[in-house]
């Protein structure tokens, strides 16, 4: 397939605290979605989709599992000639100091020489976890055809959020005019979705200014886009209006799951243009057995069900006995309910064993818990 | 590694399932929603490590260029592993009188090249799981020239008709090998599964060809094992297994992983059954969907009740139907309130009116590939 000449960074460093022990050992872009993918399959898949060839992965934090994950490119046909998937973690080299990538701008900073070594026009700067299906190549041309020299993401957030977001005030041509940082009155309320196309040369440019610059925190939101309006480069923001999760939670985590079944038109995973790829487990279809139910569930392959499962996202191998039953809940993979075991509103961690009898979350609960250790049996 | 290729044998015309085969080669039937016949044995091969794997076949071979490929999900590594497609080649001679014995006469450069010592021969009509390593191991051990896996079966008068049955005398050494002659209710059956060493094959391979035009590996083999010099033995396979040889018995192998115990046995992390993925999403269930005795594809949406049934990927099934004892083949799809019950649907085929279809346990109703009902 022809390259479009813009190779694409995936920001996947982050720790993602908030997801608590769903990120002890996993980076939060490895964190798993919708019964089957990752995280990170979504950028990853849209760039593949996009005709971009080239991406590189930059990970810090508990980077073991993504490496060996997002380093088998051909799960996303990411491996053919001139094309790949780059994990890379900071590291050493002449004249820098060794150590973590001190912010968004930092980790692209530090890896200038993997960059020009494609020699790309166009950088795509992505973050490894939002949840959506987006055609980069769409906004390469939008891009293109404004001779812009940055190209911001936006999409329309209600007017009561806006102050939580980094808000684009634009003039009629799209034209960013101004960008405020979380906003108490903010003028817009297209909101940054923190994904960037620049020109090569000119970002190179700019983040080796700001590497200089000692009273910089190296970030794209805080110090590259403001000093690029400063010099009045040409910026411009894409309206986005498809679907579009952050996941960074546990709550928004678990909301995104429900939307597959609720609404599972607008992020369509189905569609078999623009496929979403991941590792394939080779397993059997999902087996619901004869005393089984499942209803208004997301089911992946390899799932055995036994007792009742209700507005649930189950994972490949999740595994559950007879007479338990799951509701609004999202099981990960090898996850076990024990016979008789009572799930609810609950994200429950990879192979977690619920045992048997016991009782997990309540259904009236507004809060949404999260189960990362097995859970005794009650006898 | 094993010291052994692979061969993937076709069957003779007298194995036909109606309607199915009209549109692939019976390596390339659908198998429990997700498969194709030829992953079984592929992935017993590979998972037993052999790694140089040859798929012969004597119908149309796109479907399985398209689904092998180049074999990396088979867990190949294919820098110095392969498998290989051979298609019947002929010169005239209508395909159905292409022997096995002449597809590999006409690839026999190509098996002498192979570095291995053994061939192990694997049907796609038969269902099991077995590690060839240990086969090989068996086969090495026994000091016999051939030796040819099979099963204890009962209901031989009404079954496994057009298969082959072995008769033994003592060691296990078989005497004849001869198509069911539907005489006997047990007999023991060949699951056309052969090892011998490769060059052994490629001597029955000339002898046969030098012998006579209408001769199958079956008929060469029968003939070497009533001489007293050539020593075939039996060796028994102990697990499950399911047969195709007709539409019924195609159904029924598919129908029986919805047994648990089976399902368990094959769904097993240590021995995956690898296939080509097409990356559909899970399967979802909306409005009053659900499934119940059911193995259900990826990339469904299932608005209706099912039961006791086999769905394949992309399977669309409407509000209000009922399936029941079907299967449901990839791509099909089944409107509102539809009652279906002993169905048999092909690929992509479309029941999107009301109706009712019901056929018989014992013979199912095929709706063709692409029909629209």
């Amino acid at each position: 397939m022809e390259n479009n000449n813009m190779l694409a960074m995936i920001l996947a460093g982050g720790r993602g605290t908030r997801l608590y022990d769903l990120t002890n050992k996993t980076a939060k872009p490895a964190v798993y979605f919708g019964g089957k993918y990752r995280i990170i399959d979504f950028p990853l898949s849209n760039c593949a989709n996009s005709n971009i060839n080239v991406v590189g992965v930059l990970t810090q934090y508990e980077p073991v599992q993504l490496n060996a994950y997002a380093g088998a490119g051909q799960r996303w046909g990411l491996d053919t000639r001139g094309s790949g998937v780059y994990v890379l973690p900071p590291s050493e080299k002449d004249g820098t100091k060794f150590g973590v990538y001190q912010g968004t701008a930092d980790a692209i900073n530090q890896n200038i020489d993997f960059i020009d070594e494609f020699n790309p026009s166009y950088v795509l700067i992505l973050s490894g976890d939002h949840i959506y299906k987006m055609d980069y190549d769409q906004m390469l041309d939008f891009h293109k055809k404004n001779d812009a020299d940055l190209t911001v993401a936006v999409r329309p957030v209600p007017w009561e959020e806006a102050p939580r977001f980094g808000i684009m005030n634009v003039d009629m041509n799209n034209r960013i005019d101004e960008f405020q940082e979380k906003p108490a009155e903010p003028k817009s309320n297209l909101a940054s979705m923190g994904i960037y196309i620049f020109d090569w040369p000119l970002l190179r440019k700019a983040l080796i200014e700001d590497a200089a610059n000692p009273d910089s925190e190296h970030d794209f939101g805080k110090n590259i886009i403001p000093a690029l309006l400063e010099a009045d480069k040409r910026l411009f923001a894409f309206s986005f209006d498809g679907y579009w999760k952050d996941v960074g939670t546990i709550d928004s985590l678990w909301e995104a799951n429900m939307d597959l079944i609720d609404h599972n038109d607008e992020l369509n995973l189905s569609d078999p243009n623009w496929k979403i790829y991941t590792s394939d487990i080779p397993l059997l279809p999902h087996y619901v057995a004869p005393t089984g139910k499942v209803e208004h569930c997301y089911i992946n392959q390899g799932a055995v069900i036994h007792g009742n499962a209700k507005d649930s996202v189950l994972f490949n191998n999740v595994d559950i006995a007879e007479g338990a039953y799951v509701e609004q809940s999202v099981l990960m993979p090898g996850v076990k309910i024990g016979k008789g075991a009572k799930v609810y509103r609950a994200i429950v961690a990879e192979k977690v064993v619920i045992g048997v009898n016991s009782v997990v979350g309540s259904p009236d609960s507004k809060d949404i818990i999260l189960v990362a250790k097995d859970v005794e049996e009650v006898k | 590694m094993a010291n052994a290729m692979g061969i993937i044998a076709y069957n003779d015309s007298s194995l036909y399932v109606r309607g199915i085969e009209k549109y692939r080669p019976l390596a390339a039937f659908s198998y429990v929603g997700r498969y194709r016949l030829v992953d079984i044995p592929i992935s017993n091969m590979t998972n037993s490590g052999l790694e140089e794997i040859d798929v012969y076949t004597n119908g149309d071979p796109k479907v399985l260029f398209d689904h092998i490929g180049s074999a990396r999900h088979y867990n190949i590594n294919n820098k110095h592993g392969h498998v290989g497609i051979i298609p019947v080649f002929t010169d005239g001679t209508p395909v159905e009188y292409v022997t096995d014995i002449d597809s590999y006469y006409n690839n026999i450069y190509n098996i002498e090249q192979d570095p291995n010592d053994y061939v192990i021969i694997a049907p796609v009509n038969f269902i099991y799981k077995i590690n060839y390593s240990d086969l090989l191991d068996q086969h090495i051990a026994s000091g016999a020239d051939v030796s040819v896996l099979y099963k204890d079966v009962d209901g031989a008068r009404m079954n496994y008709l057009n298969n082959f049955a072995i008769t033994m005398g003592t060691n296990k050494m078989v005497e004849t090998l001869v198509r069911n002659p539907g005489t006997e209710e047990h007999i023991s059956m060949s699951l056309s599964t052969y090892v011998m060493s490769k060059k052994l094959f490629l001597e029955l391979v000339r002898e046969a060809k030098a012998y006579s035009a209408l001769y199958w590996m079956t008929d060469i083999l029968n003939l070497k094992a009533s001489q007293e010099d050539f020593k075939v033995k039996g060796i028994p396979y102990r697990g499950p297994v399911f047969s195709i040889n007709d539409l019924r018995s195609y159904f029924s192998a598919n129908m029986l992983m919805l047994n648990e115990e089976n399902m368990r046995f094959f769904n097993d992390p240590d021995w995956p059954i690898y296939t080509r993925t097409n990356d559909s999403s899970p399967t979802i269930y909306v409005g009053n969907g659900t499934a119940q005795g059911a193995l259900i594809s990826n990339g469904c949406t299932v608005a209706g009740d099912v039961r006791n049934s086999i769905v394949g990927r992309g399977v669309k099934i409407g509000a209000g139907a009922h399936i029941d004892n079907c299967l449901l083949m990839p791509g099909a799809e089944i409107g509102e309130n539809a009652i279906l019950t002993n169905v048999i649907v092909d690929k992509d085929a479309r029941i999107i009116h009301k109706k009712e279809l019901a056929g018989y346990e014992e013979d199912p109703l095929y709706i063709a590939r692409r029909e629209v009902v």
